[in-house]
């Protein structure tokens, strides 16, 4: 038997959609082990919740955000993909961008080379 | 491409014979002066450039003020009024809006002549110093003032590149065919470009101008060797560069495609993308990548929005 395991915080943070959330409580329903699970969970939060709030002393933890939750397994995948988002675009080959046509350059050179002096030079008379 | 056409030219550098109490000057005035002679050759042009060595043959035909090259690449006819290339089965005229005038670097200098037999004809041989360095070797023909080999040496004193006529006939030249059709008239525009410098490795940026397919062009030469350097938005490497040898300059990685006549370069700077093709010698093509922007690749940031928003 698969039980919920991290579709628990999910459960408990509100983030399972309707049907998502009817199978995991026909789940619970008949699942003792995730039962008792659940109630670990919403026991340790509820204890978190209850610690006192302290003032960080300015300076200890610069950046850190204080009341930050714990991610959810719905945002974790979510960041997933986001972060194989962003490595796609910017590590992947994207869209060609237009190639030099070395003909043309060629070409091009070549006639402004004609008609100067010099060894490489093709030289007619010069204009 | 059409890349063995410009060095056949060597086959029809000089105009006037060269005396033995040569200089400077007398150089600029060898390579600048009119070259009035007629004279069909064929000849075989090689470059060898750290481990890539290629060769081509080349055809050319001048006569009353013409001058066709030809081959299985391209082909090329010059006269004084335009420059005729062709593309495909159809020719076409390049004129440029804007031309800076030839000038030799001082950097260069013409050693006395030797006499000497090259082809059963009589030929001078003459050096060209680069500062103390012998750059370039002229076998040239005395009846026509046609250089009959050309040697072009590296920064250390060894040949890179050779072009050699191996037929020369100097009497009853037919006058090349007119190339038709001729529909389209191409004419390149100067472009302010404030990009790059004005001087690279002794090179003077002669001319700027736009680029065919965009970009800008701009065009180098210290009078004797000479280089394009393309610049355009950053883009995808052409694919002749994608298996081309990889060679260190300045602390930093190119590619590079050595042809008989000349070398292209290609590069990725952050922002642009850069082609370089010239004949200069290899030791002259690193001091000027020093000072071109280096390549490298665009912060991740600036990667990710350009993904996004172009």
């Amino acid at each position: 038997m698969t039980h919920l395991g991290d579709l628990l915080s999910a459960l408990l943070d509100g983030e399972l959609d309707s049907g998502a959330r009817r199978r995991t409580e026909a789940h619970l329903a008949g699942c003792e082990s995730c039962r008792l699970e659940l109630a670990r969970v919403e026991s340790a939060r509820g204890a978190l919740r209850r610690l006192p709030m302290l003032e960080t002393p300015p300076g200890l933890i610069p950046g850190v955000r204080r009341g930050r939750r714990f991610l959810s397994p719905a945002r974790v995948s979510a960041i997933a993909a986001m972060a194989a988002l962003v490595a796609a675009l910017v590590i992947g080959p994207g869209a060609p961008g237009t190639a030099f046509q070395l003909d043309d350059l060629g070409d091009q050179h070549d006639a402004r080379v004609v008609g100067d002096p010099g060894i490489a030079t093709f030289r007619g008379d010069r204009p | 491409m059409r890349t063995w056409r410009v060095l056949a030219a060597v086959t029809i550098l000089l105009g006037v014979p060269v005396s033995a109490s040569a200089s400077d000057d007398q150089l600029a005035e060898h390579l600048a002066s009119d070259a009035a002679d007629e004279f069909h050759g064929s000849g075989v042009v090689m470059s060898t450039w750290g481990g890539d060595t290629a060769t081509g043959t080349y055809d050319v035909t001048r006569r009353d003020g013409v001058t066709m090259t030809s081959g299985p690449m391209g082909d090329v006819m010059a006269t004084a009024a335009h420059t005729v290339m062709r593309a495909g089965d159809e020719w076409y005229a390049v004129d440029f809006s804007d031309r800076s005038p030839w000038s030799l670097s001082t950097r260069y200098r013409l050693a006395p002549a030797e006499a000497t037999v090259h082809m059963g004809r009589s030929a001078d041989l003459f050096v060209v110093f680069d500062g103390d360095l012998p750059r370039v070797r002229f076998v040239v023909d005395r009846a026509t003032t046609v250089p009959l080999v050309t040697e072009v040496l590296d920064g250390e004193g060894r040949v890179f590149r050779m072009a050699a006529l191996i037929d020369l006939d100097d009497s009853e030249v037919a006058m090349p065919a007119a190339p038709q059709p001729t529909r389209m008239h191409m004419v390149v525009s100067a472009e302010a470009v404030a990009s790059l410098p004005e001087w690279l490795a002794g090179y003077h940026r002669m001319d700027t101008y736009e680029a065919a397919g965009g970009g800008v062009q701009a065009y180098y030469s210290d009078g004797l060797f000479s280089f394009s350097v393309f610049e355009a938005a950053r883009g995808a490497t052409p694919e002749l560069f994608r298996t081309a040898t990889a060679f260190p300059a300045s602390g930093t990685w190119y590619r590079r495609v050595v042809m008989p006549d000349r070398v292209w370069v290609h590069w990725n700077a952050p922002d642009r993308s850069y082609v370089l093709v010239g004949d200069l010698p290899p030791d002259h093509l690193v001091s000027a990548l020093e000072g071109l922007p280096r390549p490298g690749e665009r912060a991740l940031l600036v990667r990710l929005w350009r993904r996004l928003f172009g």
